[in-house]
Formats: structure tokens, sequence, C-alpha cells
């Protein structure tokens, strides 16, 4: 990899994430291999969208670069270092990651209100007397400044996750991860966080990670996507790109399935868009680990995991057939 | 269609009353459903989809109660028949799939014995019954013996909600509901889903009532659409009229906040602020402090009305066609 003027704001590389499962009634033990040799990068300012089901290991790719999980392998670093680093110079990179969670309700303390808690990132930097700038966090997330007084319960869905928009942007972070952030809000509040998110980037440069499991919603927000499946990328390109053709089969399936709301369009489509489940992930396939869902699986998907290389475009993709595919991939392309 | 609806439901009316106040959580609620039709509700938390759909097969619970209207089952009014009468047509003439198929199955029972429970309760059969592995077989469960001696927890969630359509399909009802059959689910399992119940209520030409808040489900599953808004329908219209002439504004600003997968990054149009606490609903149109084009005549109640064949909307506007025009133009400058 040559040198660089100036490191990206945030970069993962070949990070590692593994579950002991201890065996429980009937249920075998054995290795849950949530995020399984993951790099990314993302510059300054720019979302990174992140979409796969469940149990392909975004939400734990998301505590991973949050500080709430140490890797087992692999390195997050965050303007060139890393975000492990022994004493104060690591703590406040970890401090530089702030998180947005799925439920509203649950991730703020019921007993305390709603100003106690978006002021608490300045409490724990030391700050005193925060209430200035929790109103001035509340106006920006278009919150009036006197539901700082109310407790959690007395707000709305909407008003809730505001709330946490404004906790988790009061201390200045470099990185916000969203973590299904609208997911559990109703369509017309989805699309106001979604604006939300874009305005508040726009006046504050704040960088975000975008994760979902709404192909749509990643792409109406994101500056790049990254797809997953059992804990690996499988695909990732600029969301320009991505959204005009998507290469992986597994990321032109999730395209497929999700539905658009045009009737004459999806009267059109094709019937059956992909088979069965995904497998688990503490006994993933051989080679590559859609092969089993896979339409165009061949022998060779079996014995050879296939590597993400470059497919022009600036599109990455782990598979053997994808079109346009190249040269094993250099690391720098990663980024946004 | 032209035959006599297998569902009409005419004024449903259901409230809730607690401590803080009566909440009309259904107000006034009419609609039908053909045979062989599918028509979706759909609508925001708190919209009354639900509650709709309860009322019609009578499981709403206390502090809920029905107070109003009629629900016919070809021709016969559920809500003036007794419980023993209502329990022999829940699952023969109407069923119901719930969002969580988890909570909608027993833990400590196989599924083979929950589906024969099913006939049992009917006197039909039971779990060693051929029907049982058919209905299993129906909803694509790769080994139906097998499958009939697991337990709920030892299957996926997709295989999960598909037992949950096969105990629903078992007595071949005329009527389905499904409350969000899919929202709990992954994308590449939800189109599995769907597409097994569109087969499935076309084969036997059942009547589907489909609740969900996601407008591609709608679009992919529906006949005809019917819009809930604080507690009433606020529009109807076959599927397609619907999205290509939205007649309420409310529908109009669903329609158009919804993020697409063939569009790239971007502002999305919104509907500004949340629906109403429907403990405290405004006077007038439910939806005129979120409405665009507001004006002083929506202080008073709109009536849902035909504006165009087989299509009703409940806005002042929508009764004018020009000046809708006029007020959308003069919006979108």
């Amino acid at each position: 990899m040559p040198p660089e003027a100036t490191p990206p704001l945030l970069q993962v590389e070949g990070a590692v994430k593994h579950f002991r499962i201890r065996p429980e009634g009937g249920r075998a033990g054995g290795l849950l291999r949530a995020v399984d040799g993951v790099s990314l990068r993302l510059a300054a300012g720019e979302t990174l969208g992140v979409v796969g089901e469940s149990g392909c290991g975004k939400s734990t790719l998301a505590r991973l670069i949050v500080g709430l999980f140490e890797p087992d392998a692999g390195t997050i670093r965050i303007n060139g270092g890393d975000l492990w680093e022994p004493g104060a110079a690591g703590r406040e990179r970890r401090r530089q990651c702030q998180m947005v969670f799925q439920n509203p309700a649950g991730s703020m303390n019921p007993r305390r209100t709603v100003g106690a808690s978006v002021a608490e990132p300045l409490w724990a930097r030391g700050v005193r007397n925060a209430d200035t700038e929790v109103e001035r966090m509340l106006r920006l997330v278009g919150l009036h400044p006197a539901l700082a007084g109310r407790m959690p319960h007395e707000m709305s869905g909407g008003q809730q996750q505001r709330a946490s928009i404004a906790r988790a942007l009061i201390a200045r972070p470099a990185l916000v991860v969203h973590d299904e952030a609208i997911a559990s809000l109703d369509i017309s509040l989805q699309a106001q966080i979604l604006n939300l998110l874009v305005e508040l980037q726009e006046t504050l440069g704040t960088s975000y990670v975008f994760i979902s499991h709404d192909l749509a919603a990643v792409q109406a927000i994101a500056h790049r996507v990254i797809v997953m499946y059992l804990g690996e990328i499988v695909e990732t390109a600029p969301a320009r790109a991505f959204a005009e053709r998507p290469l992986h089969p597994y990321a032109t399936a999730l395209r497929n399935a999700t539905l658009m709301p045009d009737p004459a369009l999806e009267r059109s489509r094709s019937k059956i868009v992909l088979r069965g489940d995904v497998p688990s992930p503490m006994n993933p396939p051989s080679g590559c680990r859609f092969r089993t869902r896979c339409p165009q699986a061949a022998a060779r998907c079996a014995e050879e995991a296939p590597r993400l290389r470059d497919a022009g475009d600036g599109h990455l993709v782990a598979c053997h057939f994808a079109p346009g595919v190249a040269a094993p991939v250099r690391t720098e392309a990663l980024a946004c | 269609m032209n035959a006599a609806p297998v569902l009409k439901v005419e004024g449903l009316t259901t409230r809730f009353r607690t401590g803080r106040g009566t909440v009309t959580a259904v107000d006034g609620v009419s609609f039908t459903v053909g045979r062989g039709e599918t028509l979706g509700l759909v609508g925001e938390s708190g919209s009354g989809k639900s509650v709709t759909a309860m009322s019609v097969l009578r499981l709403v619970a206390p502090p809920g109660a029905i107070e109003g209207g009629r629900v016919e089952l070809n021709g016969v009014d559920l809500l003036r028949l007794d419980e023993e009468q209502m329990r022999e047509r829940r699952s023969t003439q109407a069923a119901l799939v719930f969002q969580n198929p988890m909570t909608a199955l027993n833990p400590v029972f196989t599924v083979g014995w929950q589906l024969g429970e099913t006939l049992r309760a009917h006197g039909r059969g039971d779990a060693a019954s051929p029907a049982v592995r058919q209905a299993l077989r129906d909803v694509g469960m790769p080994d139906p013996e097998r499958q009939a001696a697991s337990f709920p927890h030892q299957m996926s969630g997709g295989m999960r909600q598909r037992v949950v359509i096969a105990m629903g399909m078992l007595n071949e009802p005329q009527l389905l509901i499904a409350d969000e059959p899919t929202t709990a689910l992954d994308v590449t399992i939800q189109a599995q889903v769907l597409d097994l119940m569109k087969r499935l209520t076309h084969d036997h030409g059942t009547a589907l009532l489909l609740i969900t808040h996601n407008m591609g489900v709608i679009a992919r599953m529906c006949d005809r659409v019917a819009v809930m808004y604080a507690g009433e329908i606020v529009e109807e219209a076959p599927v397609d009229e619907l999205f290509a002439n939205p007649r309420h504004p409310y529908t109009r600003g669903l329609l158009q906040s919804i993020p697409r997968v063939d569009q790239p990054r971007g502002k999305l149009p919104t509907l500004p602020g949340a629906p109403p606490d429907m403990g405290a609903l405004p006077a007038g149109c439910r939806f005129r402090d979120r409405c665009p084009l507001a004006q002083e005549r929506c202080l008073s109640h709109p009536d849902l009305v035909e504006t165009a064949p087989r299509h009703r909307a409940r806005c002042w506007l929508a009764q004018d066609d020009a000046e809708f025009e006029a007020m959308e133009a003069t919006d979108a400058a």
C-alpha cells in the first residue's frame, strides 16, 4: 500500500469478531463468525451505508466501529490511530465515535429527563453547565428546547429518535454509527429523520456509518454502499454506481426483493428471487458463502472463496463470475 | 366486483375506554373484499388498521369494544352472532395471520400438533391427517414429515411464518386477514412468503385483507387499497389508480416520502409533523395540521366521497378536480 498524505477518518482492516456459543438445550455450541475479515474506509463528512439481512454481521460491525466490541483480529483506525491504543489516546478516539440505536426508547434512561440524557456526553467530558449546548442541539434536530424537561416516555417515537441523535452529536464526534436508526419509525417519520441526518451532516461535517436492512433507505443517504453476507463484504460501490447496477448475485437479489411503491413495475417482475434461508453463521458454507442460495453457483464456488476484486466503476465484488472483474483489489479502492 | 362480497364492513366503530378518556380507534370504517380479491389496508401506527382487523374477527379485548356498524361475512352479520357461532366461523370461514409467528405459535408443541389442532377444533382430523402434511407442502416446506415433528424454535423466522400461513389456510377459509405478515422477515424471505400468499389465495379464491405499512407490499399484492389515518379511511381506490393518481394529500405525501432502490442519494419530500394523538383529535379534517393544502373549510370534517369511479377520498379539495390541481401547482411553486 502506498503511503498517503492524510489517513482516512475511519479505516477498518481485516476486522474479525467471533463469538463462542455454548451448547444449550438441544442446540449445538460452536464459533459464530459474526464479522469475518472486513475492511473498509470512510472519508470525513461522508456516509457509508451498510446493508444486509439478519445474521450478516452488520450490527457487530457497528459495535466494532464504535468500540463496544474489541476485534479478535484486525484493526480499526480513526484518523490513522488505533481505536484500541492503550491509554488516553485510544479513549479519546473511541469518544470520537458515537452511536444511534434502533430503539430510541430503550436507549434513553427512562428515569432521567431528555435534557439530562442529551447532556451526558458533555458531562462525561467534564463540562459542568451544558444547558446552552443542549438547547442548541435540540433546536438543531428540530425539537423545542422545552422538551429537555420531559421524560422519554412523554415523547413520541420520532421525537425520541431526534433526541438520541442530539445526544450522539452533542460532543461533536467525528463519526456517528446509525444502527437501524429509522427501522422502528413510521414511514412518514423515516423520511423526516433521513433528511435531518443529511442536513446535520452538511452543518456539522460529521461522518456516518448508516446500517440498515432497508436498501432503499441506505441508498437515500449513503455516498458509498457496502453489502454484507454472513460476516463478509460481498460488494461495495459508490452509491450512484450501485443504484445503476449492483454486480454481486446477492446484491442483485437484495435489490430485486426490495419492493417498490409501483404496482405496474411489481407486476412485471420475475417471481421468486432467492430460494431458501441464510445459512447459520456458525457453520457457513465452504468457498463462497452465498453459493447455497446463488442461482449462478458452480463447482468452483464450493472450493474457492472469492476475494473482493475490482470490477471497474468503483465496484469491488467478491464473486468468481461477476462481470468485469479484474485484478485483486487495492486497499485504497475501498475509499468513498 | 359484481358478485356479493365475501366481507362487507359498514360503519365499523371500535372504542377503547381508558382512564385518560375514550379513544375511537376505528371510526365508522366501511369496505368490502370480494372473492379472490386482495384489499390492502395501509396506514401508520395508531391509524387503526390492526384494530380494524381484530374487530372483523371480534377479537378486540377490553377496554376495547366494538360499538357500532356491521361486519357481514357471506351476508351474515358477525356482530350479531353469539360467541359459539363466532368461534365456529373463525378459521373455517375467516382466519388471521399475525405479524410475529413466534407469538402465534405455542413453543411447547410441535408444528404438526398445532396444525392438527386447527382441524381437531372443527372435528375434521388431527396431526396425523394427510391434510397437515399437504398444508406444509403447499407453503413450500421441503420435508413436511420432518417439519411437522419440529418445534417452532427449531425453525427460521421465514419457516415459522409459513407454518402460520399454513395454519390460516388449513380449513380453506373464504377470508384470510393478514396483519403485517412479512414485517418481521428479511426482504429475500419476505418476497418468498408474499409470493406464497399470492399463489394460495389465488388458487383457493380466498378474499385477502392485507394489513401493512409497506407501500411496496401493497404494490406487489393488492387489487384495491384503503388508506387509514387517525381511525378513518381517508382514501380508497384500485391499486394502480391510487399510486398513479392519489387524491388525498396524506396518500400523496406518503407515496412521495418513500425512498426507492432505483433512485440515487438525495433529499426526500416529507410530510411535516406526526399523526395526531388519538385521545385529542383536532376538529374537522384530522390531517389538517400536517396538510400543505389546508384551508379554512378543512375546519369542518370532510366525508369520504367518490372522486372518480371506484375511487373515494376524504378531502374537500379532492371533490373539486380543478381546484385541487390549482392548489397543487401553487404548492409546487
